[in-house]
């Protein structure tokens, strides 16, 4: 490979035998014209010069000019810093602090948001799911299509090059340490080619193994096998017992690969071939997920504009609930909702900050270029362009950037571990939140573009031409046209920074009162001395998928709960089909005894249900407000029976609800008859979690005995002491009744509640810590703009106070001219807020984005903090000795 | 030091330059015989400074208006020899006339009276 600087070389060295072949002819001719030869060749060499030098000088005109021009006002950039060390660590440190939160918000955003899918061509495939939204509720439902359909959709979509399918499974894992329960996936054999990922380790699917009776094999994750073998390579022989039967592991996935997890954060998961379903079983058809590789060339837009033609054409298998749904193909990237629009906004957040930052330095370079002015002029009168000028000034403005994007990385070093401390622990892919190239990058294009932004307005402003201002004058009066030029665009930074500070502070204030009005809701029940875990029966104490199983599920549950309640610190314990904040399940469709249309989701209600043992209500604290609470009669043969919430009666039976009836689903009795659910009790609301709004949704309570147990139930158990120190005894009474049942989840209700509002809180402290940095900053350079327009004002302050003016109207000029500009500002932002905060809307509880009590408050803070800043240098004017001053100069 | 020089060179910038050019014209021509040529045609009036020389020949080798390559001269040595290229034969066209334009009008000035003579 051919270097530059070998071409260098090269050259000096021609160079050199160059002028010595000159030296030697013109010895030569001297010797031929009678000249003695060592006289000669003396004379020669004086004629040449200095040789070296000539060499140099030749040299240079090979050189890179621009590059060296560059060096050059680099160098003078840093020695112009160095000199003002002052001025240099102000800026470093705010370009630090603003480009320090970009990068690490950035990182978030990489290692979340950003990251690449780790198979090849990802942008042909896509996953097919139908699609119904119910627009009054904004609840959006998306299902998996039956086999039968995806049939239906797959004949008439040539765009679909190929296609895998597979289903979630859960399996339990024994015979290693604790019964633990691992999310899975049984898959088509064409999954993982179709995918395009090789296995780290041994192979994966054949076709032979999706079909039935074949040996039963299992494919796991990277995570799963270290956990399960060490880093032990060879899986001849391995077997591990899922669901009670073994399975041989046949293949482990690379670490990246998550498709088919249920996203896990401990990326624990296996994939088993899914086995082809015999005939005569065929009739009860499962949704299925679908993933597809498309033809080559073919956008995922074109694709769906061609399912949305086929959706219509294919026969409804998806049962009424999703009666015109649409077909929709969306990428394999993962989905964030509100993680994305919160790192949005906070990236949005740094950007303020950073821009805050950016309007200080700059108002701190145009105070110094007024300083400079004599070294301007003179180079301009030896020749120097404006471009040049600007050139150099920019020059050192991004390499104080750069320098304040060194120090920025060291405050994202920080920042990015903190990060990681305070963000919800369930935060997929926090773990990869890290200072990455990818992050460098950004930081030194932030950097750079940082030193031009902030850097562009005053080299600009110290190159303007100044009409007839020689540099003989230039300190003296004509230049008073300048320093107003200089005045304004002052002005203008300070109404900006303070627009941006006021836009962050409202915005953080409205997260701020979102919390604290959502963290301080009435949930309706209690939530101390809870413990809740989950668990759930192995096959052979209950095998929920044998409906005949229902019963046996029941007995061991309620064993446990006989056998938790009798063990000493406990009050009272009780099941519960979803935990109280973790959501539950809502009912689809609901019709009213006597009332023709529905009630549930259809016609845009969300309705809970919950199913219980009779204790539920005991343990949460709900109070019984009338009618009775379940008992031993009400069992599978008795009439089902309901309890619902003061919401439910109220909404649907205008307040008296014990003794009406309702239907859940249209479904019917044995004989045809509908299956009324008689309504027996009514109790107390409480908060449930679909969706952060403050209402309270319609709930209706059924009987564990007369409802269908999945084989898996919550356990809360509400104790007299510590719920935590309990934990270990009650996981030993429940495997007293199954000892291979896995139990998970074992947290208090405390912490359940905690991160139900972690994600908010995680906002809330880094948008509020953002507020203040960027009001903070903007302070500090309101507080340097004022104080140095006193500085520069002096003598006119020691002119006006000589002919009278009193120490009271010299600070209210000063005070004057620095509210006015912070009154434009505060004017300037709250607009903007009014434009902003919009975006914040999903993220706001029981708030308006456009709350005018925030906007208010922010304003008056703002200005008060602002009149702080100013009064400072007006109270330094207001001492201005006037015979001082007007001696200055 | 270097400073004088390169002032000297931008001094002499354009008409160095147009009397290599010149001197080129006539055939290849190595830096000490070019500065020969030019001495002897400006009748031993203009003696081209080799500090100055050098620096012009790789100036406009680097524009590419002259090409330059090593060749063994007369004397048996090996000497880098300089050729006027397609753009230098362009380029010392339109200089000869700015040339002439600007040595025209410097004699104006400089001959004021004249000038009036001839309106």
């Amino acid at each position: 490979m051919k270097l530059p600087w070998d071409a260098r070389d090269k050259r000096k060295q021609e160079l050199d035998e160059e002028i010595q072949s000159h030296l030697q002819m013109s010895a030569r001719d001297r010797e031929a014209r009678g000249e003695p030869a060592d006289q000669a060749a003396a004379s020669a060499r004086r004629e040449l010069g200095n040789p070296a030098l000539v060499r140099d000088v030749t040299h240079d005109q090979w050189r890179w000019g621009w590059l060296e021009a560059l060096w050059q006002d680099v160098r003078f950039a840093a020695r112009m810093l160095r000199k003002s060390p002052g001025f240099t660590a102000v800026a470093v440190l705010t370009l630090a602090l603003g480009i320090g939160a970009n990068t690490a918000i950035f990182s978030a955003v990489n290692g979340i948001l950003l990251q690449r899918l780790p198979y090849p061509h990802s942008e042909e495939l896509a996953e097919i799911t139908a699609n119904k939204l119910f627009a009054d509720m904004g609840v959006a439902i998306s299902a998996n299509l039956s086999p039968s359909n995806w049939q239906e959709v797959r004949s008439q979509a040539p765009d679909i090059a190929r296609f895998a399918t597979w289903q979630h499974q859960q399996f339990t894992l024994t015979g290693e340490t604790a019964p633990e329960i691992i999310q899975g996936a049984a898959v088509s054999n064409d999954f993982f080619s179709l995918l395009g990922v090789p296995p780290l380790i041994g192979r994966t699917v054949t076709t032979a193994e999706t079909q039935p009776a074949q040996e039963r094999v299992v494919v796991l994750s990277y995570a799963l096998w270290r956990e399960l073998f060490g880093d032990e390579p060879n899986l001849q022989g391995r077997k591990i017992t899922l669901n009670e039967l073994t399975y041989t592991v046949i293949g482990v996935m690379p670490p990246e690969f998550t498709y088919g997890m249920a996203g896990q954060r401990d990326r624990k998961a296996l994939w088993v071939p899914s086995v082809e379903k015999a005939k005569d079983e065929k009739d009860s058809e499962e949704g299925v997920n679908i993933v597809v590789r498309l033809q080559k060339g073919v956008s995922l837009g074109a694709f769906n504009a061609q399912l949305k033609t086929i959706a219509p054409r294919v026969s409804v298998h998806w049962g009424d609930f999703l009666r015109g749904a649409v077909l929709v193909a969306r990428d394999l990237k993962p989905q964030f909702g509100d993680i994305q629009t919160g790192l949005m906004i906070l990236m949005g957040a740094v950007t303020f900050v950073l821009l805050i930052a950016c309007v200080n330095v700059s108002a701190l370079l145009l105070g110094r270029s007024f300083g400079r002015q004599r070294e301007i002029a003179v180079r301009e009168a030896l020749g120097a362009g404006r471009l040049r000028i600007v050139r150099q000034f920019l020059t050192e403005s991004i390499l104080l950037a750069l320098a304040g994007g060194c120090a920025g990385i060291l405050f994202a070093i920080w920042g990015i571990s903190a990060l990681r401390v305070i963000a919800p622990s369930d935060t997929m892919g926090i773990d990869r939140v890290q200072l990455d190239a990818r992050v460098l990058w950004f930081t030194l294009a932030v950097s750079l573009l940082t030193g031009i932004v902030f850097g562009l307005a005053p080299a600009l402003h110290a190159s303007a031409k100044r009409c007839g201002a020689g540099f003989n004058e230039s300190l003296t009066g004509s230049l008073s046209r300048y320093q107003s030029h200089a005045r304004r665009l002052r002005g203008a930074l300070v109404v900006f920074e303070i627009a941006l500070a006021v836009i962050l502070v409202i915005g953080a204030t409205l997260v701020a009162r979102s919390f604290e009005k959502l963290a301080t809701v009435d949930l309706g029940f209690r939530t101390d001395h809870l413990l809740t875990m989950s668990m759930t029966f192995s096959p052979s104490v209950c095998d929920a998928s044998k409906t005949d199983n229902l019963d046996r599920c029941l007995l061991a549950a309620n064993e446990v709960l006989r056998r938790v309640h009798g063990m000493p610190g406990v009050e009272t314990a009780t099941s519960v089909s979803g935990l109280p904040l973790k959501g539950g399940s809502a009912a689809l469709t609901l019709t009213l005894e006597g009332q023709k249309e529905q009630k549930g989701i259809e016609a845009g209600n969300l309705v809970a249900e919950r199913s219980v043992s009779p204790e539920y209500f005991q343990v949460m604290g709900l109070r019984l407000l009338g009618g009775r609470n379940f008992n031993d009669t009400d069992t599978k043969s008795a009439p089902p029976v309901a309890i619902v919430n003061q919401a439910f009666a109220r909404r649907f039976f205008s307040g008296n609800a014990i003794g009406r009836r309702f239907n859940q689903g249209n479904s019917k009795n044995k004989d045809g008859s509908p299956a009324w659910i008689e309504v027996v009790g009514v109790v107390s609301d409480s908060h449930d979690s679909f969706s952060e709004s403050s209402t309270v949704f319609a709930e209706f309570y059924l009987a564990f005995a007369q409802s269908y147990f999945p084989g898996s139930a919550n356990v809360i158990i509400r104790t007299q002491s510590d719920p935590l120190a309990m934990a270990d005894a009650v996981r030993q009474q429940i495997w007293s009744v199954d000892k291979n049942a896995p139990i998970a989840d074992v947290k208090t209700m405390d912490a359940i509640l905690s991160e139900s509002v972690a994600a908010p809180r995680f906002r809330t402290l880094l948008l509020g810590a953002f507020g203040t940095l960027g009001l903070l900053l903007a302070m500090v350079g309101v507080f340097g703009v004022i104080s140095y327009a006193v500085t520069q004002r002096t003598r006119e302050i020691g002119v006006r106070m000589a002919l009278g003016a009193q120490p009271r109207d010299v600070l209210r000029l000063v005070l004057g001219e620095g509210m006015l500009l912070a009154a434009i500002g505060i004017a300037t932002g709250a607009a903007g807020a009014l434009a902003l905060t919009k975006l914040l809307e999903s993220l706001l509880y029981e708030i308006k984005p456009r709350d005018p009590a925030t906007f208010i408050a922010v304003a008056i803070a703002v200005a008060a903090v602002a009149a702080l800043a100013c009064y400072i240098p007006a109270r330094r004017a207001m001492r201005v000795d006037p015979i001082v001053a007007l001696r200055y100069e | 030091m270097t400073k004088r020089y390169q002032n000297r060179i931008e001094l002499l910038q354009g008409t160095l330059d147009l009397l290599v050019l010149q001197t080129l014209r006539w055939g290849a021509q190595h830096g000490y015989g070019i500065a020969l040529a030019i001495r002897a045609n400006s009748g031993d009036v203009l003696q081209v400074d080799t500090g100055s020389l050098y620096p012009a020949l790789h100036r406009l080798e680097r524009q590419k208006l002259i090409a330059a390559e090593w060749k063994i001269s007369e004397n048996k040595q090996r000497v880098r020899v300089y050729r006027l290229s397609a753009a230098g034969k362009k380029k010392l066209a339109s200089e000869r006339s700015r040339w002439a334009q600007i040595s025209e009008a410097i004699t104006g000035i400089l001959n004021p009276a004249a000038q009036e003579n001839e309106a």
